[in-house]
């Protein structure tokens, strides 16, 4: 039998067919070529964009540390382990940038999580309980652009261990071990976090819906 | 996203399963007969895997697979799973429907010309690292006149005398308040664990009638209270395990934690943060903590109580002094000035005494016990006693 696995688990960079990948290039900057640095900008700029921006909910915060991100990468590159991949990496450096810039701004408008619904060995359970809820959310007629408002605007509350987790599987589409490595918790933790995370969306929305309809 | 008309049959009874979701069910095309394969190859993994999850509850792999983070062995025996129980369809429709609304947040697309702006920025930044500081003349004084250069020489030497303890001062508030920013960002990392542990700070266990000072007699057994805290450090709560270093503290060489992405080096005298259930020295933590020792630790303080703060003076090299006036006696991190102070509300202060707070509560004693042998517990939850980390028996 093959060895199961995770989607996209491996941390292996990828073969040298078809375009270098992001380890290749990293170290070809290494051996003095530049225009390998540029390339990695270029491919990885926009998405790391839309991570912080997600996660810091402010466009300009966001170009500075994407900014600072990738300097940090150019004057680090020795640093890096040829044997793992550069993309958890980078976003581990990115994360880290965004929650020092969240911590100097001071930013403390989280609502506080209901302790038990947070409890990550109860996280499982919760949300086995949010799979078999017969409670519904309201049927309201919501356009795009309102729902989007309330998505935003819950997500933007969430805790930053939960947001991190849910920016990171659901938008940037890491494998669950990537996200271990970006956030530097085990595997077990990022599934009951995402858990966690789910279940807190989940009710935050239905309460929006039901606040809406009500006004 | 397009999906090809044999999938999209697939797809219609999962509900409204979001592109991710879909992403994850393309997998989707094992035909019932395959049941028993696959619950036998799912088995082998699981065994192999994650022998934790049960089998009887396929829905706890319902998000990986919305989230298309299911290998094909586990989408396979979900797929005959799914196609068999009509009530693990409806969750997943209803988790499907859940997580649609995210689909809406589309974040704003950055400037076009993003990565022109980094390349100029990195370039702008490491040009100015490379210019080299333009040479200066010793001495040269201004127009090279000897009286002048006199009168500059005997001004600094004023500055210099009355500026000495000045810039000492200075230093030493510098460093105060790095060290409540320390205790700020432990506090951020508190809240966040608190919030993940249905209120509880760090725990890591007790083991009974252990001692929190290290013991060289008899079978007493030890344990460090710094492997609470160090929970935060393990499980990423506090980023930088550096963070519970005191600037002020010089008690020895800082054990460096390993690069999460570096290679392992032989004889480094790295350490593995999330291998270890402790700090790898004294001289990585600084700060001391709630004591969480005894049958019925205080896990959840009252929002008055000090959770944590710089170096207890009653124990030096682990071992309790009884010459010092513990209701004196301040820490010795900053020169014996006081000591910053992370109190359970969120307040981060640097206090002139031992004494705090409205119930006048010493943070070196337990209320009533002025003599120490490492196996004494607070009673009261109100009562801070914060007590070294003694990590691996090594000396505080």
């Amino acid at each position: 039998m093959k060895t199961p696995r995770r989607q996209s688990g491996s941390t292996q960079p990828a073969p040298s067919a078809g375009p270098p990948s992001d380890e290749q290039l990293l170290k070809e900057f290494l051996r003095g070529k530049d225009s390998s640095f540029e390339l990695l900008v270029r491919r990885h700029a926009a998405d790391l964009h839309q991570f912080v921006l997600r996660f810091t909910g402010d466009s300009v915060a966001a170009e500075d540390v994407v900014q600072e991100s990738l300097l940090q990468v150019h004057s680090s590159a020795a640093q890096f382990d040829p044997h793992r991949r550069f993309k958890p990496w980078l976003f581990t450096i990115a994360a880290n940038k965004a929650r020092d810039y969240l911590r100097r701004r001071g930013r403390r408008h989280e609502v506080p999580f209901d302790a038990t619904l947070n409890d990550e060995n109860d996280a499982g359970r919760k949300f086995l309980d949010l799979l078999s809820s017969d409670e519904e959310t309201p049927d309201v007629e919501l356009s795009n652009e309102e729902s989007r408002r309330f998505v935003k605007r819950i997500i933007e509350e969430m805790p930053h261990h939960l947001r991190e987790v849910l920016i990171l599987a659901y938008y940037q589409k890491l494998p669950y071990k990537d996200i271990g490595d970006v956030v530097g918790v085990p595997l077990g933790t990022v599934k009951s976090r995402l858990h966690a995370a789910v279940v807190h969306f989940g009710e935050r929305y239905r309460d929006a819906i039901a606040t809406r309809k009500e006004g | 996203m397009q999906l090809p008309p044999e999938k999209k049959g697939e797809l219609r009874w999962l509900g409204g399963v979001s592109m991710a979701g879909a992403v994850g069910l393309l997998g989707f095309c094992g035909s019932p007969s395959r049941n028993r394969r696959e619950n036998h190859r799912f088995r082998q993994w699981q065994e192999k895997c994650e022998p934790n999850v049960s089998l009887d509850r396929p829905e706890e792999f319902l998000l990986d697979l919305h989230l298309g983070q299911a290998d094909e062995d586990v989408r396979g025996w979900l797929d005959a799973e799914l196609r068999r129980d009509a009530a693990l369809r409806a969750k997943s429709e209803r988790l499907g429907r859940v997580l649609m609304p995210l689909d809406h947040w589309s974040a704003s697309s950055p400037a076009p010309n993003l990565a022109d702006k980094v390349l100029s920025y990195i370039a702008a930044r490491t040009d100015q690292r490379n210019v080299e500081e333009p040479r200066r003349g010793w001495l040269r004084f201004p127009a090279g006149r000897l009286r002048e250069g006199l009168a500059i020489a005997a001004s600094i030497g004023i500055l210099v005398v009355l500026g000495v303890p000045l810039l000492s001062n200075m230093r030493e508030r510098s460093r105060q308040v790095l060290c409540a920013a320390n205790l700020e960002a432990i506090l951020s990392g508190t809240s966040a664990y608190q919030q993940s542990y249905a209120g509880a700070i760090p725990f890591a266990g007790a083991t009974a009638g252990a001692s929190w000072l290290p013991v060289s007699n008899s079978g007493t057994p030890f344990a460090s209270n710094s492997r609470h805290p160090y929970l935060l450090v393990k499980y990423g709560f506090v980023p930088a395990a550096k963070t519970f270093v005191c600037p002020s503290d010089d008690r020895g060489p800082y054990v460096e934690s390993k690069a999460r992405f570096a290679k392992d080096q032989e004889g480094s005298p790295a350490w593995d943060v999330r291998r270890n259930d402790d700090f790898p020295s004294a001289a990585n933590i600084s700060y001391d903590s709630l004591n969480l020792a005894g049958a019925s630790p205080n896990l959840r303080p009252p929002p008055t109580v000090a959770y944590m703060a710089d170096a207890n003076p009653l124990f030096v090299g682990a071992k309790f002094n009884e010459s010092v006036d513990a209701d004196k006696a301040n820490s010795p991190a900053h020169h014996g000035r006081g000591q910053t102070v992370l109190l359970m509300d969120g307040h981060v202060q640097f206090a002139k005494s031992p004494i705090y707070g409205t119930g006048q509560d010493n943070l070196w004693l337990i209320d009533g016990v002025r003599s120490y042998r490492g196996t004494e517990v607070p009673t009261r939850s109100d009562d801070a006693f914060l007590v070294p980390g003694c990590p691996q028996s090594s000396s505080h």
